[in-house]
């Protein structure tokens, strides 16, 4: 009587639960870069008709201010909120837009900082930021070298160490607050993952 | 052909005993599967829906998580408490649009009592944006009045006008209590299935009044104790709290506010942003959901080898049953496609009895989740995912079937019929 050898039926069985679980563990994330670590950046491309145009992060910056633009976290702000009332006269600083990018669709590269989340956990409102860690380890990007983005269909964040694509149509608005007047803001049509 | 599947259904009922078990492991294996998965989508719906429209949490220096879960989630205890002065501060702050102050430490009956400001009801968010309702009811008003979660009114039977007594500590029962002071139930919120559902609000005068004769630690000896009445004309303002919540006039300067507020000199505190925290705390748990994914894969792949020994077992005794099968006519496929038939009977039935098993497990656990964690489960139907793994389970168990209905068709027609001595 012949049996059939179980070595093979064990191999068998534990391909198929290897297969079952192989579209869970794919999504295991991407190994963390050095704190501070600047998105990489994209090569100036000149903007296509009816395409987004790749936006470096030198450019969120306006031309004349751009030659004393350095790519890396800025100079610490201590008294936002200390001195009377937290209401100390702030040093002046100059974070002003690049007007010229005014309802531009653009195509830009980088770290999300999720704001708000869906009931179904999808991060669909947040800060895109040039360097990873910019929300905790290092002081924030001032305001012109972040895009706060509105994602309405959501983006399922499994790790903050990702860097991202995020394409959009970018739109520069006055606010009055104590950093400054101006901020930018992408309503985002497209995500997907930055590969290195 | 027609004939077979019943023929497999008979066979299968005629050594009942051991198909159950078969069944019943496959039933276990895939109810842990499931259970792993949903319980996980449930556990992520359920932290996301709690918070909504909050640019900031600030409570003591801690762990961003674990401010996170004491002040959102109402789980764990804070280590430190924040002084009003520092809240007072940021809510002045011109680029603050809203704060409101949150003091956790007493309880009633299990549940947490939140002492907080009536503009709580106003700026609270869940879901999406959804800001509180009241069932019946308004906030409160007077120094007394308790705005109650839907689940502590639906579990303890409590109408608006009602009189509570608030516990001092968090235990379930409490044997020092504020009950000198009562206060009358003045609104009932509408259910939204976050830890609000189970928190008792009051004000944060309401919670000074009552730990007034509570300085040193314990209640003041009977003789020294303030009345309720009395306590009306004392000095009520907050001095501590245990964390507060802000809103921005400008998503801009969220950042940068963080920023001030963990640098801030005059106290150490943590301030956090919730997309962030519950990330983070995804990446953390993450690693553990993965590894409890495997075990359960590694589970179901058990149950479907337990069958598959169960199966090659009654080849065995089976041998005269094929043997009068192909007797009386079946085909060598035929009696391959009745062992094949077979095996997928025991991984469906194990499948649907699996889903019913995760379900009950579930609705029997949902209770206890909330209370310990603050996770509410949404047992809702099957996902497209959930139904792609029942197949898959299925499918697996035709490849598995595959080998005794394959070790059944190379048998001689001989084997069943010999007598061997």
């Amino acid at each position: 009587m012949r049996r059939p050898p179980p070595a093979r039926a064990a191999a068998a069985a534990v391909a198929i639960g290897a297969t079952l679980l192989a579209t869970r563990l794919a999504a295991a994330p991407p190994v963390a870069p050095p704190v501070g670590t600047p998105a990489p950046h994209p090569a100036p491309a000149a903007a296509e008709p009816g395409r987004a145009a790749t936006l470096g992060w030198e450019e969120l910056v306006p031309a004349g201010a751009r030659a004393g633009y350095k790519a890396g976290p800025p100079p610490p702000l201590h008294d936002y909120l200390s001195g009377e009332d937290g209401l100390a006269a702030q040093q002046p600083q100059d974070f002003a837009v690049n007007a010229a990018l005014e309802g531009r669709t653009v195509r830009i590269p980088g770290f999300i900082v999720p704001l708000e989340l869906d009931p179904d956990g999808r991060v669909t409102e947040f800060f895109l930021v040039p360097y990873f860690g910019a929300c905790i380890h290092v002081p924030p990007p001032p305001p012109n070298q972040m895009l706060y983005v509105s994602l309405p269909q959501g983006l399922t964040l499994d790790s903050m160490y990702a860097a991202y694509w995020v394409s959009g149509r970018l739109s520069t608005h006055t606010q009055k607050t104590k950093l400054g007047a101006a901020a930018y803001s992408l309503a985002a049509t497209g995500v997907e993952e930055y590969k290195y | 052909m027609s004939a077979l599947p019943l023929l497999a259904l008979r066979s299968v009922w005629n050594r009942r005993g051991t198909a159950a078990l078969t069944v019943f492991s496959i039933a276990v294996s895939v109810a842990l599967l499931l259970g792993v998965l949903h319980l996980r989508e449930d556990a992520r719906r359920s932290f996301a829906n709690t918070v909504s429209g909050t640019d900031l949490v600030v409570g003591a220096r801690s762990s961003p998580l674990s401010l996170l879960l004491y002040a959102v989630f109402h789980v764990g205890e804070a280590t430190q408490s924040v002084s009003y002065a520092s809240y007072e501060k940021v809510a002045r702050h011109p680029d603050v649009a809203w704060a409101v102050p949150v003091a956790l430490g007493d309880s009633h009956r299990g549940f947490r009592v939140l002492g907080t400001e009536a503009s709580y009801f106003e700026h609270w968010r869940y879901g999406r944006g959804r800001a509180l309702a009241f069932d019946a009811g308004a906030p409160f008003v007077d120094l007394y009045d308790a705005v109650l979660g839907a689940e502590v009114a639906a579990r303890l039977g409590y109408h608006l006008g009602d009189r509570i007594v608030i516990a001092h500590g968090l235990g379930e029962v409490s044997f020092a209590e504020h009950a000198d002071k009562p206060f009358r139930v003045a609104g009932i919120l509408a259910r939204t299935g976050t830890p609000v559902d189970r928190a008792v609000h009051v004000s944060l005068e309401g919670l000074a009044a009552m730990h007034l004769d509570w300085q040193s630690g314990a209640q003041a000896p009977p003789g020294e104790r303030v009345s309720a009445e009395a306590a009306r004309a004392a000095d009520l303002r907050p001095q501590r709290i245990t964390a507060f919540m802000v809103g921005m006039r400008s998503k801009s300067t969220v950042l940068v506010m963080q920023r001030a507020l963990n640098e801030y000199r005059g106290e150490a505190l943590t301030a956090i942003i919730p997309g962030v925290a519950l990330t983070q705390l995804w990446e953390l748990v993450g690693v553990a959901e993965t590894a409890l994914l495997v075990v359960a894969a590694c589970v179901v792949v058990a149950g479907l080898l337990g069958m598959l020994t169960a199966i090659l077992t009654s080849l065995n005794e089976r041998r005269r049953e094929m043997a009068i099968l192909r007797s009386v006519g079946a085909r060598p496929l035929d009696v391959f496609a009745l062992l094949l038939l077979e095996a997928a009977l025991l991984a469906a039935a194990g499948a649907v009895a699996g889903v019913g098993l995760m379900y009950a497990a579930l609705a029997g656990s949902a209770p206890l989740l909330a209370r310990r964690f603050g996770v509410v489960l949404e047992i809702g139907a099957l996902t497209p995912y959930d139904a792609a793994l029942l197949a898959g389970v299925v499918v697996a168990s035709l490849v598995i079937g595959a080998v005794p209905a394959l070790n059944a068709y190379r048998r001689s027609l001989a084997d069943g019929l010999t007598i061997r001595l």
